[in-house]
């Protein structure tokens, strides 16, 4: 299995980072469906003992890969290891200070710091699966696979663990080996030296899928790729223009010509795969060049350039930038692209000096409620720059989104958590803050003589239990 | 040589070391993009880590600190001989240099290696037939050699040598097979600036009154050629050879990528991309040693060649 980042660059005894990704040597309380919700895991089940106070019963026949026992102290040391070592962890996940404790043997207390409904799904990320209290330089978790073997700065290879609560079949060897560049996962694909290549580009997707020896899976994922429309800075402060800019877009053929068919036309800003999208729900643009026309006629627009920033590490959003600056030629709105690596990309964006940003949203976790924050909350993360320093932001439509934002943040249901963040991406697809591109979609090369690959959404979820090779 | 110039040398290397390391730090400073939220966005998987997660990684690593308190706390470290922590996996940078160091090497000296043996008979056999088809052919080889870009010639080599033929791994660190085709890449863009090298300071040495004497006293024409005129060509060639080595530096970037090796060359490129400024610094800097040393050492080679160059006789 070819991954794209190292797999053993990180320490295992806090482990951190792509490490626990993808390899199912550790498994966190919570688990993520395939419809993106929490199900038990190492946990069997949890309750809110009051707003800030949670109670995971831990399940009772799971063994670490060193024959003890999973017990409520191990959990807690784990959480505090990671805390321990990364300061920022415990504000992520809204947890006070030494707020992990066992109730008893088999019962983990977490205090939060506010209320904080959707905490079950944040600690769902692969970055709190659990790990042995005796982990240093070996991993120790309670995974269907264990550690056998690592290479330095190239692969881990992973053994059944024969302990493991389930018994069925599992390949007997499995390693994971770091191949950076795109072209040489594709060509140690095609050699046939690596049965799965982890993110094939889907400009290369059809060659891997018409070749007898090779095929691809693609799965939808909870993240979605848009175009985040300056609302504080001129010409795109003007909402006529920013509808005319939508109406210019042709999402369905944007993803057969720049994605190679592998995606969803995006009708808003959030996956449709995760649950409370309300992308049926959303107001429809064209494509309507002739009436974008007409509504650029009537804005204020005066031939003033637009900037689309790119983060040049991302090839599709390259194409897509290319694409809609012939669009937007087309109804007489003149763009350019900038093109910056991807550490400046965020600082350039979050100080607002394009017009409009290609961004990408996605979530590892079943806890999604940070996308919305993230984007159009005033104190979130892509507005709080400018928010702070001169009360604006970048695409935030306003004190009231954040109002339903908040309140679709502390709701304990999950209708009214789409009715709040419903309502935020009717408004923010209305008044054209965004323009929605498409949600998309993971996809994994394989040998066609291998099988079994057990799909998630979350492409770091993906399983390798059930997977098996034709001799 | 004496003692004096060996002493007024290492002051100025040290000079020259204290000068990249303020540069280096200074300008990834200065360079847009925030350490705390690249570091973080690559940790938690892609996922974008919240205003607060930003400003907790900042202050835990310092990065709040005006420049000169930052550089002067990493130059304390560097004295005592600590590099510092990766921000991205907290490893120690020197223990990261020492894992990758043997990788790159590994490719520097094959390259050479290659670069030497491609170059050194084809420079010679040019110079010694001007005009002749082999002269042709090494001069087009060694256009060839200059204009072919790294990535391209690796792909070309992968395909051909690993898809088709299936002689070589298409890619990897280990064994010897995993080597061939990246130093093959490597070396081969030496090889063309070698060989138009050697061409030339062969054509001059061949031209030399020396050779004319020694033809004269009816010496093999080997011995002339090989003897006589090779050692004498060889000073410019040696300044050349070590002044490759920065070709090697950069095109190992490139060449690790496409081969997955894991060397200096990933390390550093993914540093930068992360805006990881320990790994930077410990990286630039050694690769300013090395610089500095190869340089010394070529100096030092000069006169080992023609003893005429005498290091007294430099000005003070």
């Amino acid at each position: 299995m070819a991954v794209t980042r190292d797999p053993t660059r990180e320490k295992w005894d806090v482990y951190n980072g792509v490490t626990p990704y993808f390899t199912h040597v550790f498994e966190p309380l919570v688990g993520v469906t395939d419809d993106m919700q929490t199900e038990p895991l190492l946990a069997t089940d949890w309750e809110a003992v009051d707003e800030t106070t949670w109670d995971f019963s831990l399940r009772e026949d799971v063994t670490f890969h060193n024959g003890e026992p999973l017990t409520a102290a191990a959990v807690v040391h784990s959480f505090e290891s990671v805390f321990e070592q990364w300061s920022w962890v415990p504000g992520w996940i809204g947890v006070e200070p030494n707020g992990v404790t066992a109730v008893d043997k088999h019962t983990v207390r977490f205090q939060t710091t506010e209320p904080f409904p959707a905490f079950p799904g944040t600690i769902s990320h692969n970055y709190f699966g659990i790990q042995h209290p005796d982990a240093t330089d070996t991993p120790v978790g309670t995974g269907p696979f264990q550690v056998s073997h690592v290479e330095k700065e190239q692969s881990v290879t992973l053994t059944p663990y024969e302990g493991y609560r389930n018994d069925a079949e599992r390949p007997s060897k499995l390693t994971f080996k770091w191949i950076k560049d795109p072209n040489t996962r594709l060509l140690s694909l095609e050699k046939g030296s690596i049965d799965i290549a982890q993110t094939i580009p889907k400009s290369r997707a059809s060659s891997v899928s018409d070749a007898s020896e090779t095929a691809i899976e693609t799965g939808l994922s909870p993240s979605a790729g848009l175009v985040a429309v300056n609302l504080y800075k001129s010409p795109t402060d003007d909402e006529l223009l920013r509808k005319a800019l939508n109406w210019a877009v042709d999402q369905k053929q944007l993803v057969e010509s720049a994605l190679n068919g592998i995606g969803k036309p995006a009708r808003g800003p959030i996956s449709s795969v995760i649950p409370w999208a309300v992308h049926d729900d959303l107001p429809t643009y064209g494509p309507d060049r002739e009436k974008a026309r007409e509504l650029v006629e009537k804005s204020k627009y005066d031939g003033e350039t637009l900037s689309i920033l790119v983060n040049s590490e991302n090839t599709d959003d390259g194409t897509i930038a290319q694409i809609l600056n012939g669009w937007f030629s087309d109804i007489n709105v003149k763009s350019e692209i900038r093109q910056v690596d991807p550490a400046s990309f965020n600082d350039t964006f979050t100080a607002g000096e394009a017009n409009l940003t290609l961004v990408g949203f996605g979530s590892n976790s079943a806890a999604c409620d940070y996308l919305i924050r993230a984007m159009f909350h005033s104190e979130g993360s892509d507005n709080r720059k400018l928010h702070e320093r001169n009360g604006t932001g970048v695409y935030n439509p306003g004190p009231e989104i954040d109002r339903l934002i908040e309140d679709g943040y502390r709701a304990e249901t999950m209708a009214k958590k789409r009715e709040y963040y419903g309502e935020v991406q009717k408004r923010v697809v209305d008044t054209g803050a965004v323009i929605p591109l498409y949600y998309n979609e993971h996809v994994l090369g394989r040998q066609s003589s291998v099988s079994g690959i057990d799909g998630h959404p979350i492409d770091k979820m993906v399983g390798w239990s059930s997977l098996s090779r034709e001799q | 040589m004496n003692s004096q110039y060996l002493l007024r040398r290492l002051l100025a290397m040290g000079v020259v070391l204290l000068g990249v390391s303020l540069l280096t730090y200074g300008m990834i400073f200065i360079t847009p993009g925030d350490p705390a939220r690249t570091i973080l966005t690559q940790q938690m998987g892609g996922q974008t880590p919240s205003p607060e997660a930003v400003e907790q990684f900042r202050a835990a690593n310092g990065l709040d600190d005006p420049f000169p308190v930052q550089y002067a706390r990493w130059m304390g470290g560097v004295v005592q001989g600590d590099f510092g922590q990766s921000y991205y996996s907290d490893q120690s940078v020197t223990a990261m240099i020492v894992q990758r160091l043997p990788n790159t090497i590994e490719l520097a000296v094959a390259s050479m290696l290659v670069a030497i043996a491609i170059a050194v008979p084809a420079g010679i056999a040019s110079a010694v037939n001007p005009g002749s088809r082999t002269d042709y052919a090494a001069q087009f080889g060694a256009l060839l050699g200059v204009s072919m870009p790294n990535f391209w010639l690796g792909f070309l080599l992968i395909i051909v040598c690993s898809l088709w033929l299936d002689i070589f791994p298409v890619a990897g660190a280990g064994g010897f097979e995993y080597l061939v085709l990246p130093a093959l890449t490597l070396g081969s863009g030496m090889a063309a600036v070698i060989t138009r090298l050697v061409r030339t300071a062969m054509l001059d040495a061949l031209d030399a009154a020396y050779i004319r004497t020694a033809r004269s006293k009816g010496l093999l024409e080997r011995i002339v050629v090989y003897k006589h005129a090779f050692r004498n060509a060889l000073v410019p060639v040696v300044t050349v050879i070590g002044l490759q080595l920065s070709y090697v530096l950069n095109g190992a970037v490139v060449v690790e990528v496409v081969f997955q090796r894991p060397g200096l060359g990933t390390l550093l490129v993914d540093a930068i991309f992360a805006r990881d400024y320990p790994i930077v610094q410990g990286v630039t800097l050694l690769v300013g040693v090395i610089f500095v040393v190869t340089n010394f050492a070529v100096d030092l080679t000069y006169r080992r060649l023609d003893p005429r160059i005498d290091h007294r006789s430099e000005p003070a």
